[in-house]
């Protein structure tokens, strides 16, 4: 039984009455580029919480680097990286402090924040604007700055919840080639996007409707299923269902 | 323990970028000290008052001249009644002395004579107070022809009632304003800061998405309050300070107690005015939310902490309401330090009382805090 | 240019929007001017009453029990405790928080009856509130030799009755007092805090770039957003003047409409004052810490709501003489008591004019330059 990153069984979240994740089954192998689609309000961010321990499900089960999801949340959080949708820096403190404040509260040690922001500022060529005010850089390097800052403890798995907002495409191409790098190098990376052309760049996707999962193989296989030219078409037919 | 260290850090970080906020927090503290200080008096001045003597006869001019060299009066002058009473109406004079026309005989009379003392009604406590004085002086002026006239008759007011009084007026003998409302600001400004602030900061982490990304951390909620805490803590320390130095340099008022005492108190206290701040954090969603549901808190607490009017004036159910307003508490504590000297032992029942509403108001805090993350 | 009053009625709109959404502040708001009512309508009064007073005296000494049974019979003070005898008048009043220590000698029968030598009565006071001590200063030396003239079966002639009469509050009701106070307080504060804070938050939002570069022009922008709050603070003077009718029997002796005229000049004042504040702000807190001292302090304390001014340094008058509130105060106050119109309160209403268009016209210039 290969070891799986991410795993979940009948993950539910109820608001109310109302599921927003209703029983979603995804396994997610070590490594892997894993997109997780889906419409606005399908449920998407809300499984993300789970999965990240911010939020407690409401019935299922599921493990996140070897932790579950219901009990282990702590250790959970030792072992992932999370960046959110408005990339969630603190503006008025300069770039390396950024680093230096989510390093350490990763639970990196003196020597090793030291050797992992410098690793990351050559990695990301940040070495100009490590002095900068994180709220004055352009989006497209505080987009990069966050990617740092949620990867700094080389977690295990990393969750991108919507990492390129509107970003220019060069930009975004350019962030995608960086969350390649981290797969090969073996973090498994969650991410969530509605740009359809991205979820091309992923070694699997899901389609999420109304909290269920309704679709999850490889872009190829999708497109051949629903005899699609595009994700985007599988998407439309997929949601239109 | 590192990660209460790294929040810290990143804490001084922001306050240190918002330099507008830090002259904010100091130059008015200075101002309302300055302000209270001077304004706020019992004593009231400069009093504008009238006089209508029908009577004209010696005995009531000399209690009128009485009236007329009082220092806080403002004497207008004597003049026919409709005229005294225009004056009132207008504005220019804030009491009207009206003596009656056959007030000579009639202060020989057994039931004495009426005069009346017509004040203007707008501003209920300086008319009060204005009353009083009156009062006062007629009541001296009477006793004064009293005594006189016994003395006439052969016998002395001190035989017939053989008794020395003497008061002795403690803690502050000249019974200064300042010296009991400055300490009292001490208490206000620590509320503010710690209450305001701590809540502010938690709120615009939320605002900026930044505090989802702290909780995704292995950094736990109460590292979280208590990184945010402490650089308040300190701040509203630090006013105090101010405020002592200003009160016992400036305004001279003596600092009888000692400061140990005073520091303990003050840290007590805190752990329930962050504490609101921080549950107000927990329920709002915005700055503006966060100010608004704390203002709302603090207005009710300071008002009935004993700050302007006393907690024995009020009815008995909103006195027992006040054992639940550690404002109250303190406030006490603050004043009886300063004035009375008072340490732990006389104190013993405010320190208990500020542990026991720190400690629940804080579980409160943490665990509205902790829900609201998870 | 001309203002188009469609597009002003767009971002009013919008801003409603805002505000209905946003129910947990709209709520405070509202609810804050009748908590406020409700506290000084039942818990803040003036009046001192119930005084604790601790007596030391003998239980056999008559005179002491009679003195002790008058003390306690009067509203103004409450006898807490009877010893034979205290050691440290000190000590003991700082630790029962007593207002009044009274020591009656133990050979004080004695000394009534035989009036050979006066007998000495000690009375500590504690000072540190003057308000109460200033009272029990004044007070309690004629009321012991009253208490005893009763003893010892005096009844001296009353030489003067004093017959006080308060205008426009005959019966001392704080109602009438608090009304337009509060009135005062929480106009001004709503109104400058809530100006400064939606202005601010466009600014930290960015978004407020986005209203500067579109077909609105500014002045535009500014008046609808800050309409709908000129709306909110008229809302809240009506609760108060409402509230104070039904549960306080305030009743307005003078004309309503010049009562509107007065509270809406003064509420575009403390408007201006919110967009000076706005001008200077660059995020909410700050705006907050602007507004709040700004205008709580000055309108509670020098605009003689409470504190008389009269009484205060001169530096002190002339703030006060330069700050709304004290002029809408005494319109108000007189309206509402005196039945006071135009032709009394022309003065303070024109300063409050003069107040606000200064404000105004610094707002708009500041707004000019920064934009």
């Amino acid at each position: 039984m290969p070891d799986y990153s991410i795993q979940t069984e009948n993950l539910t979240k109820l608001f109310g009455t109302q599921a927003a994740v209703d029983n979603v089954t995804i396994s997610v192998a070590k490594g892997e580029i894993f997109g997780f689609l889906g419409a606005n309000g399908a449920g998407k961010t809300t499984c993300i919480r789970m999965l990240c321990g911010l939020l407690k499900p409401s019935s299922g089960s599921g493990s996140v680097a070897g932790f579950d999801v219901m009990k282990q949340t702590a250790k959970i959080r030792t072992r992932i990286g999370y960046m959110s949708q408005n990339f969630s820096l603190y503006s008025d403190l300069c770039v390396r402090d950024n680093m230096r404040l989510f390093g350490s509260l990763y639970g990196l040690n003196r020597t090793t924040l030291k050797e992992r922001m410098h690793e990351m500022t050559r990695f990301l060529h940040m070495e100009d604007i490590l002095q900068q005010k994180t709220g004055s850089l352009p989006w497209g390097w505080q987009q990069r700055l966050s990617l740092a800052c949620a990867n700094l403890h080389k977690p295990d798995v990393v969750f991108l919840d919507e990492p390129t907002g509107s970003v220019d495409p060069i930009s975004r191409r350019n962030f995608w080639e960086l969350i390649r790098r981290l797969s090969d190098a073996g973090t498994t990376v969650f991410v969530t996007t509605h740009h359809m052309d991205e979820a091309e760049y992923c070694h699997r996707v899901s389609i999420m409707v109304d909290g269920k999962v309704k679709a999850v193989d490889t872009p190829r296989n999708l497109k051949k299923t629903y005899n699609a030219a595009t994700l985007h078409d599988v998407f439309l037919t997929v949601v239109g269902r | 323990m590192n990660f209460i260290r790294m929040i810290l850090w990143k804490e001084f970080l922001h306050i240190k970028a918002d330099k507008l906020m830090v002259r904010l927090i100091t130059v008015p503290v200075l101002i309302q000290l300055f302000v209270i200080g001077y304004a706020l008096t019992v004593e009231v001045k400069n009093i504008p008052i009238a006089a209508c003597d029908r009577s004209n006869t010696p005995q009531s001019r000399e209690l009128l001249s009485r009236i007329q060299r009082f220092d806080r009066f403002i004497f207008k002058g004597v003049f026919p009644e409709t005229a005294a009473k225009e004056l009132l109406y207008r504005g220019e004079a804030k009491m009207v002395v009206i003596i009656p026309a056959d007030f000579s005989k009639e202060i020989l009379d057994k039931e004495g004579s009426a005069v009346q003392l017509i004040a203007d009604g707008q501003d209920a406590n300086s008319s009060k107070v204005a009353l009083g004085y009156c009062s006062m002086i007629i009541g001296n002026w009477a006793r004064h022809k009293l005594e006189f006239r016994l003395t006439q008759m052969g016998m002395d007011i001190k035989t017939l009632i053989p008794v020395e009084i003497n008061i002795d007026i403690l803690f502050n003998s000249m019974l200064k304003s300042t010296w009991f409302m400055i300490p009292a600001l001490a208490v206000l400004l620590i509320t503010i800061v710690t209450a305001l602030l701590t809540g502010f900061s938690i709120v615009k982490e939320r605002e900026n998405g930044t505090f989802e990304q702290l909780m995704v951390t292995p950094v736990k909620s109460i590292h979280v309050i208590i990184g945010k805490a402490v650089p308040f803590i300190i701040i509203g320390l630090i006013e105090m300070s101010v405020v002592m130095l200003v009160a016992t340099f400036w305004f001279k008022i003596p600092f009888r107690g000692s400061l140990v005492t005073l520091f303990v108190f003050a840290l007590t206290y805190m752990i329930s005015s962050l504490s609101i701040g921080i549950f107000t954090s927990t329920v709002t969603r915005s700055s503006q939310q966060v100010l608004f549901l704390t203002w709302f808190i603090l207005i009710f607490f300071i008002l009935l902490s004993g700050f302007f009017i006393p907690v024995e004036n009020m009815p008995r159910w909103v006195q027992i309401l006040t054992y639940i307003n550690p404002v109250r508490f303190f406030m006490v504590a603050v004043r009886d330090i300063f004035l009375k000297g008072s340490g732990f032992t006389l104190l013993v029942n405010e320190l208990r009382t500020l542990l026991i509403i720190g400690v629940s108001v804080f579980s409160l805090a943490l665990i509205s805090f902790r829900r609201r993350v998870g | 240019m001309a203002l188009s009053g469609v597009r002003i009625y767009g971002i009013m709109r919008k801003e409603f929007k805002h505000i209905l959404r946003d129910w947990q502040t709209l709520m405070i708001v509202i609810a804050m001017p009748l908590v406020m009512m409700f506290l000084y309508g039942f818990a803040l009064t003036l009046d001192i009453h119930d005084l604790a007073v601790m007596v030391q005296a003998q239980p056999d000494s008559r005179a002491a029990r009679h003195i002790i049974r008058s003390i306690d019979a009067s509203d103004m003070f409450a006898v807490i405790s009877v010893r034979r005898h205290i050691v440290n008048p000190l000590d003991t009043i700082r630790k029962y928080h007593s207002k009044a220590l009274i020591i009656l000698p133990a050979d004080l029968d004695r000394r009534l009856e035989s009036r050979t030598s006066p007998a000495d009565i000690s009375v500590y006071i504690d000072g540190s509130d003057p308000n109460t001590g200033t009272l029990l200063r004044n007070m309690i030396k004629p009321f012991i030799q009253n208490s005893l003239m009763e003893y010892l079966g005096f009844d001296p002639p009353k030489v003067v009755r004093i017959r006080p009469y308060i205008l426009y509050n005959p019966h001392q009701e704080s109602a009438l007092f608090f009304v337009p106070g509060l009135m005062a307080l929480i106009l001004i504060m709503l109104s400058t805090l809530m100006t400064s804070l939606t202005l601010t938050r466009e600014k930290e939002r960015g978004t407020m770039q986005q209203l500067l570069i579109s077909p609105l022009a500014p002045s535009e922008i500014i008046i609808g957003k800050i309409l709908p709050y000129t709306f909110l603070a008229l809302l809240d003077a009506f609760i108060i003047l409402l509230a104070g009718h039904l549960f306080f029997r305030v009743r307005v002796q003078g004309s309503y409409l010049f009562l509107a005229l007065c509270t809406v000049v003064y509420v575009v004042s403390s408007l201006g004052l919110g967009l000076i504040f706005s001008t200077v702000a660059k995020n909410q807190i700050q705006a907050i810490f602007m507004a709040l001292p700004a205008t709580m302090l000055p309108s509670m304390i020098l605009s003689g709501f409470i504190f008389p001014v009269s009484s205060m340094p001169l530096f002190l008058r002339a703030v006060s003489r330069i700050i709304p509130a004290t002029y809408y105060l005494e319109c108000i106050r007189g309206i509402i008591l005196k039945g006071a119109g135009p032709l009394l309160l022309w003065k303070p209403l024109l300063a409050l004019c003069g107040i606000g268009l200064f404000f105004i016209a610094v707002a708009i210039k500041r707004f000019k330059v920064r934009l």
